[in-house]
């Protein structure tokens, strides 16, 4: 859904600010420390009610005020959400002025892929930073993904915490109880490895697509979900996860740690057959990055059949031109894109598009 | 509590200091409550003392079903016109209120006192899980129905009970969890709209 306004209170270094953005490309330029990327974060907080970056809810206040509020509005269909922040910590959230019992309501409305300094990372960084890709544009598509994950979470938590009970000397009942927990765990795990295998799935032809356009490059990037277990077919995987939880029990005991389940899935990114992440150029693991993530964003434009936000924050520093080019391209093809840079940028005759200047912190000019 | 108690009658912040310790009563609620029951005419607030004093006194848990009741057993569980095949497992006495209402169940009770929760430390054996396998002995008992509550604790106590209650050869049900009634469809959050179409049932 395209994000046609912004209202912002106290938000950050905003005290009052209301900006009409473009339905493809806006771009926001000026010099480091003006506040860029806390447009993107006021775009970021609409779509998951809270901030991509470490942030408690007290950081968003303006240092003066003891509220914040940002306030979105759609274009298409009268959909309006508003977020508030108090001092205290307390956040409330509007959903068309009616009041949202928690933030995870917002999820899957303002559908969204960031990327960030993090995200640009994504082929060469840590496992959980992949799971985290594959977690935020699952749970934009289906909600019961997000709540599967967050009580998969806890259960595992909870698991781990009976395993040490039950290295320390027992639990009455504690071999049944941690049963009943792989119980929970299991279906909890099976539902989210299924969803991870349909996703990857997915997105699996647009990440190659994606790869070539943007780097110019031949060699086929293949990416593949990586399951902490092997199973050949998926009515198996309930049954193999409590053969490895069952096998591994000795060794979880002396750790007090789980040690298979969807918590430890990876993906395997190939090109041309190597591992990129061992084998690859700095240069090549940022486009299959890059590749990957607007795959995502593609992915949750073909669901909801309508345009994904694409935030891309200072994505631009360390590509050369033509990656750049290509980007700036490519990006609003799929969605509507917020891009922050500190270096000026252009939009091509042929785009569509607003450039945001903001010189100094908290002055936002619109130049066309 | 205060900054500065010296101000302070003792008896009054020892009131504050009580209802400071019930759930979701902060120390200014505590003060305003405080200083509204001591506002009222005398008798009013001592009504309020006398009932909690009688509370304390006469409500016990039922020794069968741990439900809350002046009398043992409570009066469900010596309601001969129940159904004494069908017992409800819920966590907690308001649970019990709550299906009660719905005037739709006839069948007995189970307490369990609570939700497995090894993060807070509580463990199956904190919970009124024997009592309950000793009562599924009677052979009267057909059918036991499920109603924890739909969150991680309250689906963990559902496995460990199918598989304490299993082998006993007890049909075991759980409640199907729907729309709330009342709300229109597009306000239900998305993932029980979901579910309850998971679970619809033919017409």
């Amino acid at each position: 859904m395209v994000l046609k306004e912004i209202l912002l209170r106290n938000f950050r270094n905003y005290n009052k600010l209301n900006l009409n953005f473009n339905k493809k490309a806006n771009l926001i330029l000026g010099p480091n420390g003006v506040g860029k990327s806390n447009l993107l974060e006021a775009i970021y907080i609409l779509a998951f009610g809270r901030s991509p970056w470490a942030a408690t809810n007290n950081d968003f206040i303006n240092f003066e005020q003891d509220w914040s509020t940002v306030c979105g509005k759609a274009s298409d269909r009268n959909i309006e959400i508003k977020v508030k922040f108090l001092r205290d910590g307390k956040k409330l959230v509007e959903i068309n002025g009616q009041a949202a019992k928690s933030s995870s309501e917002l999820v899957g409305i303002f559908t969204q892929t960031l990327i960030g300094h993090q995200e640009i990372d994504i082929v060469r960084g840590a496992p959980a930073d992949r799971r985290k890709l594959m977690d935020i544009h699952i749970s934009q598509t289906d909600p019961e993904y997000l709540e599967a994950l967050g009580k998969y979470n806890k259960t595992l938590i909870s698991r781990n915490k009976v395993l040490e009970r039950l290295a320390r000397g027992g639990v009455v009942g504690g071999k049944v109880l941690l049963s009943s927990i792989d119980d929970v765990l299991i279906e909890k795990g099976a539902y989210l490895i299924r969803k991870r295998v349909q996703f990857i799935e997915k997105i699996k032809s647009g990440c190659a697509t994606f790869f070539q356009a943007l780097s110019r490059d031949d060699s086929k990037l293949l990416i593949r979900y990586a399951p902490s277990f092997y199973f050949k077919e998926e009515s198996q995987i309930e049954d193999l996860f409590q053969d490895n939880l069952n096998r591994n029990y000795s060794k979880e005991i002396s750790s007090y740690r789980t040690l298979t389940g969807p918590h430890r899935d990876d993906l395997k990114i190939n090109l041309g057959g190597r591992s990129l992440k061992r084998y690859g150029s700095w240069g090549q693991a940022r486009s299959a990055s890059l590749a990957i993530l607007l795959a995502s964003a593609k992915e949750l434009a073909d669901h909801f059949h309508s345009e994904p936000i694409l935030l891309l924050d200072d994505c631009f520093s360390d590509l050369d031109d033509y990656h750049s080019q290509q980007l700036l391209e490519l990006a609003p093809s799929i969605g509507q894109t917020f891009i922050t840079s500190p270096k000026p940028l252009v939009l091509k005759p042929h785009q569509e598009g607003i450039i945001f200047q903001i010189n100094q912190p908290g002055i936002v000019e619109m130049v066309t | 509590m205060f900054s500065r108690r010296v101000n302070i009658p003792e008896s009054l912040s020892a009131v504050c200091d009580q209802l400071s310790k019930l759930p979701g009563i902060g120390y200014k609620t505590a003060y305003r409550l405080t200083f509204f029951i001591i506002s009222r005419p005398p008798e009013e607030s001592l009504a309020l003392a006398r009932s909690i004093e009688e509370l304390i006194g006469k409500v016990k848990y039922c020794s069968v079903c741990f439900n809350l009741t002046e009398s043992d057993p409570c009066p469900i569980c010596s309601d001969k016109s129940r159904d004494r095949g069908v017992i409800c497992v819920v966590e907690n006495p308001n649970d019990l209120f709550a299906i009660e209402e719905t005037g739709e169940y006839h069948g007995l009770y189970h307490i369990l006192g609570g939700a497995i929760a090894p993060l807070d430390g509580i463990e199956p054996d904190q919970l009124h899980i024997t009592e309950l396998v000793e009562r599924l002995k009677d052979d009267e008992v057909r059918e036991v129905i499920l109603a924890t509550n739909p969150n991680t604790e309250g689906d963990v106590t559902a496995a460990y009970l199918v598989k304490i209650i299993k082998p006993l050869g007890i049909k075991i049900s759980k409640i199907a969890r729907g729309l709330p009634s009342g709300s229109d469809l597009e306000f239900a959050d998305k993932s029980t709209l979901k579910r309850a179409l998971k679970g619809r049932t033919d017409e």
